[in-house]
């Protein structure tokens, strides 16, 4: 079989097909860094006049997981800020500091990441700064741990969770629940809030985070399957305001996330990548929500290749229901539209049959004010076998922490 | 855990023996309970959305299938408990598929005596121009038939439900298969129909006659399950004609998610009904349909010619200009249903 020749530049042999096009070393870079430069526009390097030096650089926060995508990034990043200190004599439009969420406490990697942020340090220190936040810190943050007090509420609380130094996410918080699509699903939020943190502490406008086009394709599906529908909008839209001022922008969205692989390959980047020595589960019992539409589009993608940009794009056009929304979910903190328990009684009966019954008696609003609002996808969640409410027994600490 | 676990009774009413694990719950219950929730979640459904008015005459969409069967029977026992004071009417289409809609039918006409309800049929040999299912199939090939079979069977029940003097039509839709549609149209990427895919009553600009889906949150399983055991008379082989691959996939990734977690099917639906989407104002609006009717046949239409009446003209000249090519079904653009409607939109001359 004789290489193609690159379609871009029709001179050089191809080493890469991406989306049915046959690329050169060279175009695919330009190809996907140009995808990233799109993204990343409102960055550019400005002067407030002729005279005047550049505008400061804006401050950006980048959620680094050591996966593929994500490294990816910071490879583009980092010779996109080449690039500017270069042409703008040694300015930039913005600087970076990448965080890493040590979750090794939790799951055990091929690397150790603490290691790996070490020779990232080492390496391109010049341009950005490297930090990792281990995932434990969260349960020594009080404000932190103030938005999961509802966490499993029969046997979770302060003083049963023993000296803060020993403290710690598996035990105190994961272990106590049962679902493995929930598990996974918290372990993203807590991350997700210490990555907040750490941009309110570096003054960061916005976190950049890695996620491919695949990656985001895979979300809307999971979001929509978990009953979290009304999050799609707000946790694929670029610009969104996470929390506490803190904004969200995604630069790999056009990306896929075989073609972030193929890059991170050949930027030899592949040595920094953390794998989790645990495969993920083949058995279906066994599995996450994640985890099955990671495979469903695996499996899809080949005999319908637009698909993931079709389901992103989709999920762009929706409306953001919940931002007019007072309600604030106590566990995963989005906004979250009223009576979601009340939704599931109607449809999920769960009142006996009596002997010689006639009328179901309509219930009237039976909204307790003292239960901790819960959006629908942490309401399943919490209890995914069977519709009932978690006892709220810990209702002291709720009134102490809710907003 | 206050509801201690007490395997041997049933775990609503703990009184009764535990018949069946609830396919919705995973909860152990007597047949009591399970025959009284599943009733009890589609009467709430009907009185959360005040399906119907005193009075009123519906037809129920009978096939003959597990669906239109329970709903039927749902529907009968509902209305004697709550005194809904509506009057149902049993209409049945004939699309003219041997060996399933022939059979069919004569559990329909079973069912008309077995819930003493009236009958009306209308078949697609009489209202298009002779051709049956079967003939379509046999000059368009198996690819895609579903496409014709929906939008002929759409206008069959409201040309039915005309006949009969009635505006309001309910199907059979289940859980399942709203949750499907949910997927299937973030999945082709039909924005159009996702924010409004949920909706318990359909009423558009296409179709006079309103539709509703009372066992919208009713799981599949669980119809089985109620129809089983409550020994209804139903017919229970699929159509012949298979639906397109893609939408299988979908079928099959909600079967898995189900596996995973017992809810996912009501957490998408629940997922479907808080999408919106973002109009831009203007070119929606403009677009707007007017309602007139087919110059052809009088069905209401905005365009001269009624989708029927489009796909009739295509059958009859039997030329591949209005062929649908699925070679290559790419879900966003050329898929099924969606290229269909944007062909036939483009036909307005
Ligand atoms: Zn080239
Ligand atoms: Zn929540
Ligand atoms: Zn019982």
């Amino acid at each position: 079989m004789t290489a193609q020749l690159c379609k871009r530049c029709s001179a050089t042999e191809s080493v890469v097909v991406s989306r049915k096009e046959p690329f050169c070393r060279s175009c695919f870079e330009r190809y996907l860094r140009g995808k990233e430069r799109k993204q990343m526009t409102p960055y550019k390097v400005t002067y407030p006049s002729r005279t005047s030096p550049p505008t400061q650089p804006a401050r950006l926060l980048l959620a680094l997981s050591l996966g593929s995508s994500s490294l990816a990034l910071l490879e583009m990043l980092l010779e996109h800020l080449r690039d500017q200190m270069e042409t703008h004599r040694g300015a930039t439009g913005f600087t970076i500091v990448a965080v890493h969420v040590d979750c090794s406490p939790i799951l055990s990697y091929n690397r150790d990441p603490k290691a790996v942020i070490q020779e990232l340090q080492k390496e391109f220190s010049e341009l950005c700064t490297f930090e990792t936040v281990s995932i434990d810190e969260f349960l020594q943050d009080q404000e932190l741990l103030g938005t999961f007090t509802h966490l499993d509420l029969e046997t979770y609380s302060f003083s049963q969770c023993g000296e803060l130094a020993s403290r710690s996410v598996k035990s105190d918080i994961l272990d106590k629940i049962r679902d493995r699509t929930a598990k996974q699903d918290f372990l993203f939020s807590i991350i997700h809030n210490l990555l907040v943190r750490s941009a309110r502490s570096h003054n960061s406008s916005h976190i950049l985070f890695g996620d491919s086009m695949s990656r985001l394709a895979e979300r809307v599906l999971s979001l929509t399957s978990k009953g979290r529908g009304a999050a799609v909008s707000s946790s694929i839209a670029d610009n969104i305001i996470c929390k506490n001022g803190i904004a969200q922008l995604y630069p790999m969205r056009e990306i896929m996330r075989a073609e972030a692989e193929a890059y991170v390959a050949m930027q030899d980047f592949s040595q920094y990548v953390i794998t989790p020595t645990q495969r993920p589960p083949t058995i279906l019992r066994m599995m996450t929500i994640d985890d099955l539409l990671v495979n469903y589009f695996t499996d899809i993608e080949a005999g319908f290749p637009s698909i993931v940009s079709t389901v992103v794009r989709t999920a762009d056009k929706l409306k953001d229901t919940t931002a007019e929304s007072n309600s604030v979910c106590a566990l995963c903190g989005v906004k979250c539209l009223a009576e979601p328990e009340r939704w599931l009684k109607e449809i999920t009966v769960s009142k006996p049959a009596l002997e010689g019954e006639s009328l179901e008696p309509t219930e009237t609003s039976a909204q307790h004010s003292d239960k901790p609002i819960l959006c629908y996808g942490c309401l399943v969640a919490t209890n995914s076998s069977s519709f009932t409410w978690p006892r709220s027994s810990k209702d002291e600490i709720l009134r102490q922490y809710e907003l | 855990m206050p509801s201690a676990p007490l395997f041997s009774l049933c775990e609503l009413c703990s009184a009764r023996k535990p018949f069946l694990r609830r396919p919705k719950t995973g909860q152990k219950i007597c047949q009591f309970c399970f025959f009284h929730v599943f009733e009890t979640e589609i009467h709430n459904t009907i009185v959360a959305a005040s399906l119907f008015y005193p009075g009123e005459r519906v037809a129920i969409g009978a096939s003959g299938g597990k669906d239109s069967t329970v709903l039927a029977h749902v529907m009968k026992t509902l209305n004697e408990r709550y005194n809904y004071g509506v009057e149902f009417i049993l209409l049945s289409v004939d699309e003219g598929i041997r060996g399933y809609r022939d059979d069919s039918l004569e559990t329909v006409k079973r069912n008309k005596d077995q819930y003493s309800l009236p009958l009306e049929i209308v078949s697609y040999h009489d209202l298009y121009d002779g051709w049956s299912m079967d003939n379509i199939v046999a000059q368009i090939g198996k690819k895609n038939n579903c496409t014709y079979c929906g939008v002929f069977r759409r206008q069959a029940l409201d040309r039915g439900a005309q006949k009969l003097g009635i505006n309001h039509v309910l199907t059979g839709h289940n859980a399942d298969d709203m949750a499907e549609t949910v997927l299937m149209n973030i999945l082709r990427g039909d924005t159009a129909r996702l924010d409004r895919c949920t909706e318990i009553i359909t009423q558009s600009a296409e179709s006079p006659i309103k539709r509703s889906k009372p066992l919208k949150y009713a799981y599949e399983k669980e119809i089985v399950l109620y129809a089983h055991y409550k020994k209804l008379d139903y017919f229970s082989t699929e159509c012949t004609y298979s639906p397109e691959a893609f939408r299988g996939t979908a079928r099959a990734l909600i079967k898995n998610l189900e596996t995973v977690r017992t809810s996912a099917i009501i957490d998408i639906i629940h997922s479907g009904e808080t999408f919106s989407l973002q109009r831009h104002g203007g070119r929606n609006h403009a677009k707007k349909l007017v309602a007139g009717a087919c110059e052809r046949c009088g069905y209401i239409s905005s365009n001269k010619l009624c989708k029927a009446c489009v796909l009739l003209d295509g059958l009859n000249a039997g030329k591949a200009a209005m062929q649908i090519k699925l070679e290559d079904s790419e879900p966003a653009e050329s898929t099924g249903e969606t290229f269909v409607r944007k062909q036939l939109e483009s036909l307005s001359f």
